[in-house]
């Protein structure tokens, strides 16, 4: 099953794309900063319960199993290949040679990795589940002037998120600088109203509207793509042509036959597509366009977003505070090493 | 300013063009005038129309003589999109126009490029909706809408931009009959509700002439007639470009003097030489018992997802050496139907047996050989660069000896009349000659049975007689022939026995002479009656029987009932 948009009604439907964008993003560093595999598990499974709300179960799993076995896999390798020469030895995976050490560090470690790399998928996945790819590009394309004192608000917010972050982050570092406290934090204040000004304006700036132009009439006709591609091996098979043959030769064969008539389809559906947007004025004024969907920041995404920033920060606290693996000091605790 | 449009001695040659497509031309149009433009297949119609935003020549590039003026605006230094702002053009093939994820998008996006505020658009977007009569259908995706819909958005969507012009360019050429008539009217409605000049090319003169002023006839790019509805019509037709409607045919052929276009017009002349006569006798039975049964569809269900069944318990038998026609509204179930005999569909219940082989257990190469299928579109059908590769696809696959494959496809190729077009490639080919490829490249492997969907598509009606009359060719050499069509007289004319399918059923199966007088029937199946089908009804009392789709046999009727002098 592909993955694409499924139309619905949920608490993920309704949230403006920008938040599902940044949620994606996010989670890439949430999976980062969090080394636990009970809270990776955790923030993994409240995740699914999310999409299952927005897509059902069905949908959600159909498409995480492909991936199952491919990080299954990493973890696996985590546990063989990268034992942790100081950690508690468990047993030999080939006895009588005494090779390939297990440990129970690498076992722990391996499953958080499990859980880290499905999390970040799963974000993605429940991005494009709930967002219409036009909304998706709305939402990166750059949508009339902000009013100055709304920009100053936010960029203030991004440098002390920037501050509390660098801080937790960069600890060691910003210990090295050869300045007493007060001049080191005036440093890390400065790097972060810099980092968060230059954040604001690129994030601010958007895509420009003609390249949002491309991409959404991209996913638009991508169901049409696969039509024509349909209508091919139709008529193929139409005349007698195997496309599903036996051996693989025959195969890529098949494929070759293929690649030309839709190589012919996609360059007229291009040129139809470029006549029909002139035609609709779009070259009239493509800097004054207007846009009639209006992206509007709800209480909802406002809470989202500050439970994904929170995530982000107390892993980053854990880290700080040297607490960054509680399942295995707990396991360890539990067998008394 | 005068005239909306006006063009000044325009030659135009498409850059690497041998011949020019458009020679001289001179036309100008008033402000809410309402032209047709007609004429075959690449005569320059689209040409022209594509003249009036700039898209030739400032994207279909190429020398432009001459001078051509819209609204006040040379339309070589005026950019596309400002003309566009002005000038609504809406083209031939909706579906490749269409370029957002919703109807509601689609209306949206020509005010959006405006510049309109948000407000105003979502006025424009709401009446354009109501307008079109697309309510319901906002949030529908454009690809899944039928033919008609998706028409529909193509015209919301320009009328949501308010144009000075409106321009169609063959705005039905998808349609059934009574979807074009409603597509036509409800443009001529939204023209001349603003007041607006419309510009509208199409083929299909009986139903969009009694719809609008002037008619401009164009042939290898010239205009060659050009005035009042009445004025063009009186001139005759000309043999394959231009063919009038049957009932002007039919009041020339009499020598009446009068242009009817509808049989109301036509009947005050024709009664008082006529007597009255006995009721008509019953439909003469047009089907033959024929052979043995080739196709046999029993009880077959289809659906395409969790939607209402595409196709609901249909039963069909068709006898070695038939001519079936296949008729019904768009999304009807025609075109699945169809594709269940040679197994590119499975039913989801029921079984289709085909020559006595169980489609289900029959392998698609193995039917294929046998019963030669024709896709509605002929470029969906192509499958390689040149014609010769073309005609031996089918021929490679079963491994066929090189002699054989070119003796098969010259024969195929000289059948359709296509001889010289061997080393052509397929893509520079012209619509008609893709159809009659597509045509001969399927009897490369003398199937015993043709299944043929709407070979008239975007045709001009030269090329549909041509195709009907090589379908029929077939038919006579013993082909069993099943034909998905919208164009009804052609199939009352060629096909003794129709099918006619609504909402996944058969609503119809007998004979065409029970149906063409049958307007109720005719419309819940969105088939429109032919006027010269309505006028024999209206003659009812002088015995002139009903089932009349010919203009020869409505003149022998009106013979046969007409006084003789004292």
């Amino acid at each position: 099953m592909t993955i694409e948009y499924q139309k619905g009604d949920s608490l993920l439907h309704r949230l403006d794309p920008r938040t599902k964008l940044l949620m994606a993003f996010i989670f890439t560093f949430i999976a980062l900063s969090i080394q636990d595999p009970i809270l990776t598990a955790i923030i993994f499974f409240s995740l699914r319960q999310l999409g299952i709300m927005a897509v059902g179960p069905k949908v959600v799993n159909q498409n995480l199993r492909q991936v199952v076995p491919v990080f299954f896999m990493f973890g696996l390798f985590n546990i063989i290949f990268r034992p942790n020469p100081n950690g508690f030895f468990l047993f030999y995976l080939i006895p009588y040679f005494n090779l390939a050490p297990i440990v129970l560090e690498s076992v722990i470690s391996g499953i958080d990795l499990f859980f880290r790399f499905i999390m970040i998928v799963l974000a993605v996945h429940l991005l494009l589940y709930t967002t219409p790819p036009t909304d998706m590009v709305l939402g990166l394309t750059k949508q009339g002037q902000n009013s100055s004192a709304q920009a100053i608000r936010v960029i203030i917010l991004l440098a002390i998120l920037c501050f509390i972050g660098f801080n937790l982050t960069l600890s060691e570092t910003i210990d090295h600088l050869p300045l007493p406290v007060i001049g080191q934090q005036a440093v890390v204040a400065v790097v972060a109203l810099i980092t968060s000004i230059v954040v604001y304006r690129v994030g601010s700036k958007g895509v420009p509207p003609e390249i949002a132009m491309g991409l959404s009439i991209g996913f638009a006709t991508l169901g049409l793509l696969t039509q024509q591609t349909k209508q091919i091996t139709d008529a193929q098979q139409a005349r007698g042509y195997d496309i599903r043959p036996k051996n693989i030769t025959a195969r890529i064969k098949v494929i070759v036959a293929l690649v030309l008539p839709i190589f012919f389809a996609t360059i007229q559906r291009a040129q139809d597509i470029a006549v029909a947007i002139q035609a609709r004025a779009f070259d009239f004024n493509v800097k004054a366009r207007t846009y009639r969907r209006a992206l509007i920041f709800k209480r909802m995404d406002y809470i989202f977003m500050t439970i994904l920033i929170g995530l982000l920060f107390s892993g980053l606290t854990l880290n700080y505070i040297g607490f960054t693996r509680p399942t295995e000091q707990l396991v360890k605790t539990m067998f008394g090493l | 300013m005068d005239h909306d449009i006006e063009f000044h001695n325009v030659t135009f040659t498409y850059e690497d063009a041998p011949t020019p497509a458009l020679v001289d031309i001179d036309l100008a149009i008033k402000p809410g005038e309402t032209v047709l433009i007609t004429g075959p297949s690449g005569s320059g119609k689209t040409t022209l129309v594509s003249c009036l935003i700039g898209l030739v020549p400032q994207f279909h590039e190429g020398r432009l003589e001459g001078k051509i003026t819209v609204l006040g605006r040379d339309i070589r230094r005026t950019r596309i999109g400002v003309m566009a702002s002005k000038v609504g053009l809406v083209f031939q093939d909706p579906e490749s126009q269409l370029v957002t994820a919703e109807v509601i998008d689609e209306v949206a996006f020509g005010p959006e490029n405006l510049g309109i505020p948000r407000q105003e658009i979502e006025q424009r977007v709401k009446d354009a909706i109501k307008v079109a009569r697309l309510e319901g259908y906002e949030q529908r995706e454009p690809i899944n809408l039928s033919g008609g819909e998706q028409q529909a958005t193509a015209i919301a969507a320009i009328y949501a931009m308010h144009p000075e012009i409106y321009v169609m360019d063959e705005p039905t050429s998808n349609l059934d009959p009574l979807g074009t008539r409603q597509i036509l009217s409800l443009i001529v409605d939204i023209a001349k509700k603003r007041g607006k000049t419309l510009v509208i090319v199409e083929h299909k003169l009986e139903e969009v002439l009694p719809l609008v002023d002037r008619v401009v006839v164009i042939d290898k790019g010239r205009i060659i007639r050009d005035g009042p509805v009445n004025d063009v019509l009186a001139q005759g037709d000309i043999p394959g470009v231009f063919t009038r409607p049957p009932l002007v045919q039919l009041a020339d052929r009499l020598g009446l003097d009068t242009v009817p276009l509808t049989a109301e017009e036509i009947e005050p002349q024709l009664t008082p030489r006529l007597k009255p006569g006995p009721a008509p006798l019953p439909p003469p039975n047009g089907i033959e018992p024929a052979g043995e049964p080739v196709i046999e569809v029993a009880d077959v269900w289809y659906s395409y997802g969790q939607d209402t069944p595409a196709l609901r318990g249909v039963n069909l038998t068709v006898r070695q050496g038939e001519f079936v026609a296949i008729m019904g509204r768009n999304g009807s179930g025609k075109t699945t139907l169809v594709r269940h005999l040679i197994g590119l569909t499975q039913p989801d219940r029921g079984t289709v047996t085909v020559l006595g082989k169980p489609v289900a257990q029959t392998p698609i190469t193995e039917l294929a050989q046998r019963v030669g299928f024709c896709f509605q579109n002929p470029i969906h059908q192509m499958v390689s660069f040149y014609v010769k590769e073309e005609l031996a696809f089918g021929m490679k696959v079963r491994q066929y000896s090189d002699d054989r494959i070119a003796q098969a496809s010259q024969e195929a190729l000289a059948f359709v009349g296509m001889s010289d077009y061997m080393e052509a490639e397929v893509m520079s080919l012209g619509k008609g000659l893709m159809q009659r490829l597509a045509l001969a490249s399927v009897l490369t492997l003398q199937p015993d049975i043709l299944i043929v969907d709407e070979p008239a598509t975007g045709q001009d009606p030269q090329m549909t007689v041509e195709i009907f009359d090589l379908i029929k060719r077939l038919n006579e050499q013993g082909k069993t022939v099943l034909l998905i069509t919208h164009k009804f007289g052609f199939a009352a004319q060629y096909a003794p026995r129709a099918v006619v399918m609504n909402r996944g059923q058969v609503t119809f199966d007998g004979a065409f002479s029970d149906i063409v007088a049958d307007q109720a029937f005719l419309h819940t199946n969105s088939l429109d009656q032919l006027e010269i089908s309505r006028l024999a009804a209206r003659l009812g009392p002088y015995g002139i029987p009903p089932w009349i789709v010919g203009v020869d046999h409505m003149l022998s009727e009106l013979d046969r009932a007409t006084r003789q002098p004292a």
